[in-house]
């Protein structure tokens, strides 16, 4: 959600419902929530759970104050909140595996989508999929998410690059 | 399958998965709390924002009226800068080189304007200049009819790309310096750009043809590429090019446990580097054979006095413990468009400052406690 669009939903208070508003933002920005909390959870259900629970914290702090950029707030507090609920879990299980989070159910059709997101989820590090997914899902830029994986610049782009040839040799395992 | 159809697949595949809950997050909000406030504070966060913007704005312009005050014109300079964008010596453009260059009547005018018709761009060619490290381009685009917000000249992570022909018909691609500087004038629809990219000195005299291709416009979710060419044919003249001198220093310090090694300052005038070597400035190699890096400490450390503003890109606190240099107890702003500049195999690292004109009188500050005499 851009500044610019905030001000369109302003000015359609007239027409729109208050709630109304509250659910273009959500519209508009639940992707990134999604995909960031996936990035880390690797679990369809518990990125759910994040969703709403980060939506619910917007909702709150859009009581008490401004958020100036909504995107990097989002992606900062779901990927705190999605990495708060993966270290409690792996606390819990004892004899943590990582199929663990591996019982996704997909909604694509296509059997290359699902491939390659099954690929995606099981192939990569946890660090290399949230740089791909921001990167080529949320559409960040490399130093953005530099920045808030706090990893030099030049690491982000290697592990980029190491990410999409490790998913390439994966699917051509495959076909 | 490339890498390409992987993204596209991934990125639908993942739509598809996202989902669409709002009926329940609607009902935990009806239950918690009352919707209209929500709107308050958004209209109110948006008001405020742009009573902190007029007044940005306003001790920006007072702060711009006596700085332009104070500089010592020369007719020569009077007259350069009477030919460039104000705005790049602004606190818009966050490279500290490039104001200070310009108020000092650096770099030769091109003042030069292409119409890109198929985008409906009209771009402005200002000012270049180049030293024996880089090459600082500077211009501006605009346009009635696209919306330019979210279009950037990125040579460093984008699509855009630059390259020289030379006299002889050779094409040379010219590789980013750095990250470059970009604003956005939204009252015009107009970018203000300062390119860095590598040096072209040694073309002094020849009459050369700079080529800029594609606009990488970076969307709220996604990137995309527009197809450009935006030409520059001039004759590289002596007023561009600046010269660069070293100032030989081994120092050594050490800082949180790790030694590190001044070897050298550069200064140009359109930057001040200090070279380091250190125990942990080097490439780190993974299992599969792969390089990487990582930040050092003293790094770290340059980076602790960053801060980040949204409207105008990097800027500094001198209140946070940071890396500083300072001529005759002045601090000279930092550089930190032009991050991670490693060097010699990765075994150097480049700290990158604003230009200075002392040189006698240099201390480097680092962290708390540690200052390094740097001149003679």
């Amino acid at each position: 959600m851009t500044q610019s669009s905030i001000s369109q939903l302003m000015l359609t208070k007239a027409e729109k419902g208050e709630l109304e508003i509250f659910k273009d933002i959500y519209e508009d920005n639940k992707k990134h929530v999604f995909v960031i909390a996936l990035s880390i959870l690797k679990d369809v259900e518990l990125s759910e759970d994040i969703m709403q629970e980060v939506f619910i914290k917007l909702y709150q702090l859009l009581k008490e104050k401004e958020v100036s950029n909504l995107k990097a707030w989002l992606i900062r507090v779901s990927r705190n909140t999605a990495l708060d609920v993966y270290r409690k879990r792996k606390h819990e299980i004892t004899g943590f595996e990582e199929s663990y989070f591996d019982r996704a159910n997909y909604c694509t059709d296509s059997p290359v989508e699902r491939m390659v997101l099954t690929k995606s989820l099981n192939t990569l590090e946890m660090d290399e999929r949230q740089i791909v997914f921001l990167k080529d899902i949320s559409g960040m830029k490399h130093r953005e998410i530099a920045k808030l994986l706090e990893m030099p610049l030049g690491t982000v782009l290697w592990k980029y690059r190491k990410a999409l040839n490790k998913l390439k040799n994966s699917l051509e395992e495959v076909e | 399958m490339n890498k390409k159809e992987i993204r596209n697949h991934l990125n639908s595949a993942i739509e598809k998965q996202i989902p669409n809950d709002w009926d329940r997050l609607e009902a935990k909000l009806n239950k918690s709390m009352k919707a209209d406030q929500v709107f308050h504070h958004i209209v109110h966060s948006q008001q405020d924002k742009r009573k902190q913007l007029t007044k940005k704005l306003s001790v920006s312009l007072a702060a711009l009226a006596v700085a332009f005050i104070m500089i010592s014109f020369t007719p020569v300079i009077a007259q350069l800068q009477a030919l460039y964008d104000q705005i790049f010596t602004s606190d818009h453009i966050d490279d500290p080189g490039v104001k200070i260059a310009l108020e000092s009547g650096i770099g030769q005018t091109i003042d030069q304007t292409f119409y890109d018709e198929e985008n409906d761009i009209s771009v402005h060619f200002q000012n270049i200049m180049t030293d024996d490290k880089e090459t600082k381009l500077l211009l501006t685009f605009l346009s009635e009819e696209t919306n330019l917000e979210n279009y950037y000249l990125d040579l460093f992570e984008g699509s855009t790309t630059i390259q020289l022909q030379t006299e002889n018909g050779q094409t040379i691609p010219l590789d980013n310096v750095g990250w470059g500087s970009r604003y956005y004038q939204a009252d015009k629809n107009k970018v203000v750009t300062a390119l860095s990219f590598a040096p072209i000195k040694e073309y002094i005299g020849q009459n050369i043809r700079l080529e800029i291709h594609d606009i990488t416009v970076y969307n709220d979710q996604s990137t995309e590429n527009v197809e450009a060419t935006w030409p520059l044919d001039f004759t590289l003249e002596k007023t561009a090019a600046s010269d660069r001198s070293v100032l030989d220093v081994d120092k050594q310090f050490t800082l949180q446990g790790e030694s590190y090694h001044i070897k050298q300052v550069e200064f140009s005038p359109l930057e001040t580097r200090i070279i380091f070597t250190g125990s942990d400035i080097h490439y780190y190699t993974d299992e599969s054979g792969e390089i990487y890096e990582i930040f050092s400490k003293l790094e770290h450390q340059f980076l602790n006095a960053r801060v980040i503003d949204k409207e105008n890109g990097y800027g500094v606190d001198y209140n946070k413990p940071g890396v500083f240099l300072s001529v005759n107890g002045e601090k000279v702003a930092p550089n930190f468009s032009k991050g991670e500049i490693k060097q010699a195999n990765g075994t150097e690292y480049v700290m990158v400052f604003a230009p200075v004109k002392e040189r006698d009188n240099l201390v480097l500050e680092v962290g708390e406690g540690i200052e390094i005499k740097l001149g003679e």
